[in-house]
């Protein structure tokens, strides 16, 4: 139980490689994740590979009309930003939702997506029966206290739903991933990197040194109407019940394209496909609203004491949609 | 003039603000030793195994003790004890988080590494979980107040009742969350032991230890640095102070324990949850013919704690039949403790909101209620109250909060889109009263030193014993410093039950007028001036001259009953459609006999206020079904009130003098803020939304 070595490297391929050849390297960013999972024992590295220097904190619009989100952007500043503001009020209301002042000045966007569930038998005190801190140990949120756990796919071994809340806007404005790897960079989509269907792993969804270097908005979605609505107990510095992101075209009343994406319900962000594609080319009332939400939502598959998330998420969805001018 | 009365900002403040105040933590502990204890993942069971010698060879390890290894404590029955049953003695497991290791090492982070590598193999039991569950175990202890009280006749008052209503009420699991964690620190000189800690009652720990420990209690010194709250959870000798004497003892050098916040919620206390059955009876006109008030409270399998949920209802309103009866459930849980506010806290909650639901039967206002059943002496002893001014406090409050703008109806009033609520109740609390002593000493300099063994558990104790020995000589509370939280000073009562203001702020106050009556005898004039003091100690070659004095209860006040009120009014708004409650407005008008220093007195509202929120709408540690842990382990997932949570309180006294209950016309302020905003809160959530919720905390899901 050495302390871990720190390194700091000023270019993001050197971060990738020296964590791709330490298998006890994490990357720290903000701090404000990796600090909580060494105080509870949830990671015990031998190297921390500082991202300071990499230079990945900036917002720049893209040749093709996207923006850029640099991965270690503190939350704060990506809300902060102009380009951001006017195109992306879902994300700038999703990071205001989240945790406090404090927080937001540190975490990074890139970290956010990263966290490890919030469940209560995870985090904190001498550890529980939790399949993520030793797989065949059980689930205690599944036959304990699991009024935060998830809503959907709930089959796999460990309930907790997803704590990001940009993470649900980025799903729903069809953001990318930008993931540097040893073997060169790719894409992934929100969906591909936090699986809402995947269960958890306690090493996150990245091995083997990949690197989340910038989310990239995409072009389409620049003009449209955005909102994020958070159901929370507290007034802030909570995570969501429930969440709601949701971004539309419409053409006279006409839906031409609809994200919409959950939060709070699952083990990534919820993309509500079933629904999009109902509302898609309608001009819905509040009868057919509810309708399409309805058949979204029958896949839910709640826990004992979780059952309101359905009906929660169901008025969420709702609103969100009347944010950004359906029905 | 800072004298009593005035707003005297707290002298405690800065060296707080500025990061030099220190805590147990602070202190040095040179050639010492940090300890940590391994504690029980599960409810109930025995040690069958414990691997130690992994962590005793581990760096900086110096001693690792498993059950039994220790030497054995008596058992003693103590009120100055927080438990009876003694950790580490035993294989027996009867509550997750007993401790059933101590490890011992050169540094803090070292003793936590070695914790965390002493394996436990405890054959589970089958634990008893579950107070709703558990109800027909539920047992009357004897305890240190009546768990019984009849006074007429219910049943005949309830079978010839014009209206009668019943409700089960219950309350959440709560954890005090005291800024600085509690912890000990343990020196042995030879035979003498002196044991710093964060507590609210160096005496009481003194007597513990002196009894446990088989050491004449003049050897025992209990001391406090600053103590960052207390909340009752501080208010007893619990085991790791107990056993930082004990393991400093055996290993001949200091040992600190300061206790990791994941095992603070069940280290030393919590507020137990209720399950409390009410019936209210009245006559058409709103005048109450019966109350009976059953109050559970979920209690350790070794240990006695009683919360008496119907405390309150002894005293609150006129009515010739209360009957009341609080009793426990023994359940395999970690021991609770006095909370702020203990009793009236989870127990008026109950009573005020089915008062509430018997005005809406009644088609009365809920204020119009509780005034026409306004208790002019308290209704089961028949005493008249040393002092009480609740009448003005409704009065006042209800035009504050603008009251009579309430309409009766439930979904009556919204504000744009939202619901909005408008909800009230009583607050009482008993007037504690313990005996204390002070010294007051005057140096040559004119500066003058108040020494007690009390403590200023952030409350602003220091502040206004200043300005109490102030008064009395005539001077300015910047010349008078305050020493506390030492046995070697005079002896004073706990820091708890708000009672230190009446206690040591009496004997402050006495001392402080003996003072300069020997100085006006020693001038040899009556109307001696304050910049004349110095003067006569130089005249007669005195360095300093010191007065003790003490305060006790006197004999004849027990003809009074006495009580601190408030009258409580909320605002709620609620979406309909995302029904998550959120305070608004909230103004409370209090009743506390005379208040010695409005801006420390005030300060305590908004602590119980903001705390009353977080007992409405947020605060719970349910406790998990097949370990028997509290799920909450911290502040991550137990949640108390954000600054969002919490609008701007309008919070004030009545004027008041009780002479009564204390020569300074004072009686407690401490925790009656804590009191009456639950149900308040309640009150408003039903009112807002037609949805009655008779369980704290009131969520979304209660709503939807």
């Amino acid at each position: 139980m050495s302390e871990p070595r720190y390194l700091r490297p000023d270019a993001a391929g050197e971060a990738s490689a020296l964590a791709a050849g330490d298998a006890g390297a994490v990357f720290l960013a903000g701090g404000t994740e990796l600090v909580p999972w060494l105080r509870e024992g949830l990671r015990h590295p031998t190297t921390l590979v500082d991202l300071g220097r990499l230079g990945l904190d900036q917002v720049e619009p893209l040749p093709d009309g996207g923006l850029a989100l640099g991965a270690t952007a503190r939350l704060a500043a990506v809300a902060r930003s102009e380009l951001v503001r006017a195109r992306a009020t879902a994300l700038v209301e999703a990071i205001e939702s989240a945790a406090g002042p404090a927080i937001r000045a540190s975490a990074t966007l890139g970290g956010s997506l990263l966290q490890l569930p919030r469940c209560p038998y995870l985090r904190g005190g001498p550890p529980s029966p939790c399949e993520l801190r030793r797989a065949g140990s059980g689930c205690s949120a599944r036959t304990g206290d699991h009024r935060v756990a998830a809503i959907f796919a709930n089959e796999g071994a460990c309930v907790a739903a997803h704590p990001s809340d940009p993470a649900v806007a980025l799903a729903a404005l069809d953001a990318e991933v930008e993931l540097l790897e040893p073997a060169g960079a790719r894409r992934l989509s929100l969906d591909e990197l936090l699986s809402p269907t995947r269960p958890w792993s306690i090493g996150g969804p990245l091995a083997g040194g990949g690197l989340i270097t910038r989310v990239l908005l995409p072009a389409a979605h620049a003009t449209e109407r955005s909102a994020y609505l958070k159901a929370r107990d507290r007034a802030s510095f909570d995570f969501a019940l429930v969440s709601c992101a949701a971004t539309a075209t419409l053409d006279g009343g006409v839906i031409r394209r609809l994200g919409v994406a959950l939060g709070g319900v699952a083990s990534g962000p919820w993309r509500c496909r079933v629904l999009e594609e109902r509302l898609r080319g309608r001009s819905p009332g509040p009868g057919e609203v509810r309708d399409a939400v309805d058949a979204e939502l029958a896949a839910a598959d709640p826990l004992e004491d979780n059952r309101y998330k359905v009906e929660l998420a169901a008025r969420l969805i709702v609103r969100a949609l009347t944010r950004v001018g359906v029905s | 003039m800072t004298g009593i009365g005035a707003p005297r900002p707290r002298v405690d403040g800065p060296a707080k603000v500025r990061g030099a105040a220190p805590f147990l933590a602070d202190l040095p502990n040179d050639g010492g030793l940090e300890g940590r204890f391994v504690v029980s993942g599960v409810a109930a069971g025995r040690v069958e195994a414990i691997e130690l010698d992994v962590a005793r060879g581990l760096p900086g390890v110096v001693a690792v003790f498993g059950p039994g290894e220790l030497p054995a404590l008596p058992t003693l029955a103590n009120w100055t004890l927080g438990q009876e049953r003694h950790p580490l003695q035993q294989l027996d497991v009867a509550h997750a988080g007993q401790p059933v290791a101590l490890v011992l090492a050169e540094t803090a982070v070292e003793a936590e590494r070695a914790a965390a590598a002493v394996l436990v193999r405890i054959a589970a039991a089958p634990a008893r979980l579950g107070l709703a569950a558990h109800l027909d175990l539920a047992e009357e202890i004897d305890d240190w107040a009546p768990t019984r009280t009849v006074t007429g006749d219910v049943d005949t008052a309830l079978a010839g009742a014009a209206v009668v209503v019943r409700g089960r009420y219950r309350t959440a699991n709560r954890h005090y969350a005291a800024m600085e964690p509690a912890g000990a620190l343990a020196r042995w000189t030879g035979e003498d032991l002196e044991l710093w800690t964060s507590t609210q009652w160096v005496g009481g720990v003194r007597e513990a230890l002196s009894k446990l420990l088989e050491v004449p209690l003049e050897r025992v010194r209990v001391r406090a640095a600053h103590v960052g709250g207390g909340f009752g959870a501080k208010g007893s000798c619990w085991p790791h102070e107990i056993f930082a004497a004990l393991a400093a003892r055996v290993v001949g050098r200091p040992v600190r324990i300061v206790l990791p916040r994941e095992q603070s919620f069940a280290a030393h206390g919590y507020q137990p949850e209720t399950d409390q059955d009410v019936t209210l009876a009245a006559d058409r006109d709103g005048r109450l013919t019966a109350i009976r008030h059953h109050s559970v409270s979920a209690a350790a399998m070794h240990d006695d704690y009683v919360e008496h949920g119907s405390l309150g209802s002894r005293s609150m309103y006129a009515c010739p039949s209360i009957e009341t009866l609080d009793r426990i459930v023994r359940l395999h849980l970690p021991q609770p403790t006095f909370m702020r506010a203990p009793h009236e806290g989870p127990g008026m909650v109950a009573l005020e909101i089915a008062m509430d639901e018997l005005a809406e039967r009644l088609g009365l206002d809920p204020l119009e209620l509780r005034i026409r059943n306004y208790a002019e002496r308290d209704p089961t002893s028949g005493k008249p109250f040393s002092s009480k001014a609740l009448r003005q406090c409704y009065e006042i409050g209800a035009e504050r909060f603008g009251w009579a703008r309430r309409s009766a109806a439930p979904r009556s009033m919204r504000d744009g889109d939202e619901l909005v609520g408008l909800g009230m109740a009583s607050a009482l609390m008993a007037t504690f009263r313990f005996g204390s002593s002070a010294r007051v000493t005057l140096e040559r300099s004119g500066l003058v030193r108040v020494e007690t063994a009390s403590h200023d558990i952030g409350t602003g104790v220091a502040t206004i014993l200043s300005q109490i020995a102030a008064d009395a000589l005539g001077i300015d509370p910047d010349r008078v410093s305050v020493r506390l939280a030492d046995t070697a000073l005079p002896e004073a009562g706990g820091t708890f039950g708000s009672a230190t203001t009446i206690g040591v702020g009496s004997a402050v106050q006495a001392a402080a007028v003996k003072l300069r009556q020997r100085l006006e005898e020693l001038a040899g004039e009556p109307d001696l001036r304050p910049h004349e003091y110095g003067e006569v100690l130089a005249l007669r070659q005195l360095e300093t001259l010191a007065e003790t004095a003490s305060w006790a209860p006197r004999k004849e006040d027990a003809a009074s009953a006495m009580n601190a009120y408030g009258a409580v009014f909320a605002e709620v708004r609620v979406d309909p459609d995302l029904p998550v409650p959120r305070v608004s407005r909230v103004v409370g008008v209090y009743s506390a006999g005379r208040i010695v220093n409005p801006r420390t007195a005030r300060s305590q509202l908004i602590g119980g206020v903001t705390w009353g929120i977080g007992q409405a709408l947020l605060e719970a540690s349910p406790v998990d079904p097949v370990t028997g842990r509290f799920v909450p382990a911290g502040f991550g997932s137990y949640r108390v009130p954000s600054n969002a949570d919490v609008p701007a309180l309008d919070l004030s006294f009545a004027e008041e003098h009780d002479p009564i209950a204390s020569p300074l016309g004072a009686r407690g302020v401490g925790e009656i803020g804590t009191i009456g905003i639950g149900a308040a809160i309640a009150n408003a959530v039903y009112h807002a939304t037609g949805v009655r919720v008779r369980e704290l905390p009131i969520r979304v899901e209660q709503l939807l």
